[in-house]
């Protein structure tokens, strides 16, 4: 449908730009704010996730109000726990969105880029997310996030996923949970049609609508990897592991 | 220990720490493009390594500029003639 594809593309542009634009702005607004009312700056950081937490989820909602995407949220039950280690594939540009959405309390690591990139440099340092700059150091802080209760959200394929290849993990998720002792709540999400991945441009995702989904799975008991002593064989084992978890969520779709 | 009995131990503490075959680890054989040992592995190698030079450690800043088996076994060979 042709009006269909306009009104698409307009409002796709329309969601990219007040992102842009929220994104810059509402930090100028809120922060000052939270600096005033709030002293202590954990509480700060909490609040701050909390703020980037609803304006996301607002967000979503513009999205799916305006035809762009068609949002499900399967398994939302698996999130009720707090400090909990959610890894994720990362089919889409607006993955973390969706996530921060409907995760409360969520952390997350994010690549060094966006700390440089204006429109999400605000909500990133209010919130106080992890950058992926030095592992050793995102380990530390990772560990200390959930310890805090956040539920920290990591794509350990450390990019987007790249569309008709294996599945390839990083191993710096499975060292966390291994470090951390922390089981992993998997997320398998899935859009259809492909769109807003590493292949796409923005403006290919209107032909027709995107489907998003986001399965929140049962965790992941990794106690029986840990047993090993050595952590390089342990996180080689829960990585060989997770690759194979994820490989065969996604096949079903 | 010969310089020999060194590039033997590494290559033996490298295969037994990341599950590699021993002829992949030849001297030019970068750590991370190649071996696909990361940085957190790097910590557990040092640990390893430790052992081999009477408890002198590996500096993790020195460790940064070690790019290759090679650069491993000339980083041992320096603590141990220190």
């Amino acid at each position: 449908m042709r009006l269909g594809k306009y009104w698409r593309f307009s409002a796709t542009f329309f969601c990219f730009f007040i992102f842009g634009l929220g994104g810059m702005i509402l930090p100028l607004i809120v922060r000052p704010l939270l600096w005033l009312f709030v002293r202590n700056a954990l509480q700060r950081q909490r609040v701050g996730k909390q703020m980037v937490h609803y304006c996301f989820r607002i967000f979503v909602e513009i999205m799916q109000l305006l035809g762009v995407i068609r949002y499900q949220v399967i398994g939302a039950e698996n999130l009720a726990k707090t400090g909990q280690l959610i890894l994720a594939n990362h089919p889409t540009l607006i993955d973390v969105v969706l996530l921060i959405a409907f995760v409360k309390n969520a952390d997350c690591v994010v690549k060094e880029s966006l700390f440089k990139n204006p429109a999400t440099f605000g909500a990133i340092t209010m919130a106080g997310y992890i950058t992926n700059d030095s592992p050793a150091k995102m380990l530390d802080k990772v560990a200390r996030s959930l310890q805090q209760g956040n539920n920290v959200i990591i794509f350990p394929e450390g990019t987007r996923t790249t569309a008709n290849e294996p599945l390839k993990l990083k191993r710096g998720a499975a060292n966390i949970a291994l470090t951390s002792k922390s089981d992993i709540t998997p997320v398998i999400i899935n859009c259809s049609p492909p769109a807003l991945s590493k292949e796409h441009r923005w403006y290919e995702a209107v032909n027709e609508r995107v489907n998003l989904s986001i399965d929140i799975r049962n965790s992941i008991d990794i106690s029986e990897f840990s047993q090993s002593e050595r952590t390089s064989h342990s996180s080689r084992k829960l990585t060989r592991y997770l690759e194979w978890y994820f490989s065969e969520a996604l096949s079903l779709y | 220990m010969t310089n020999e009995e060194i590039q033997a131990r590494i290559t033996e503490v490298l295969c037994e720490l990341f599950e590699l075959d021993s002829a992949d680890v030849t001297p030019e054989a970068r750590l991370y493009e190649d071996l696909d040992i990361d940085s957190i592995d790097a910590v557990d190698l040092i640990v390893e390594l430790k052992t081999m030079t009477d408890g002198k450690k590996i500096d993790p800043e020195d460790f940064k500029s070690v790019r290759t088996v090679a650069d491993v076994i000339t980083a041992i060979e320096k603590l141990m003639n220190n």
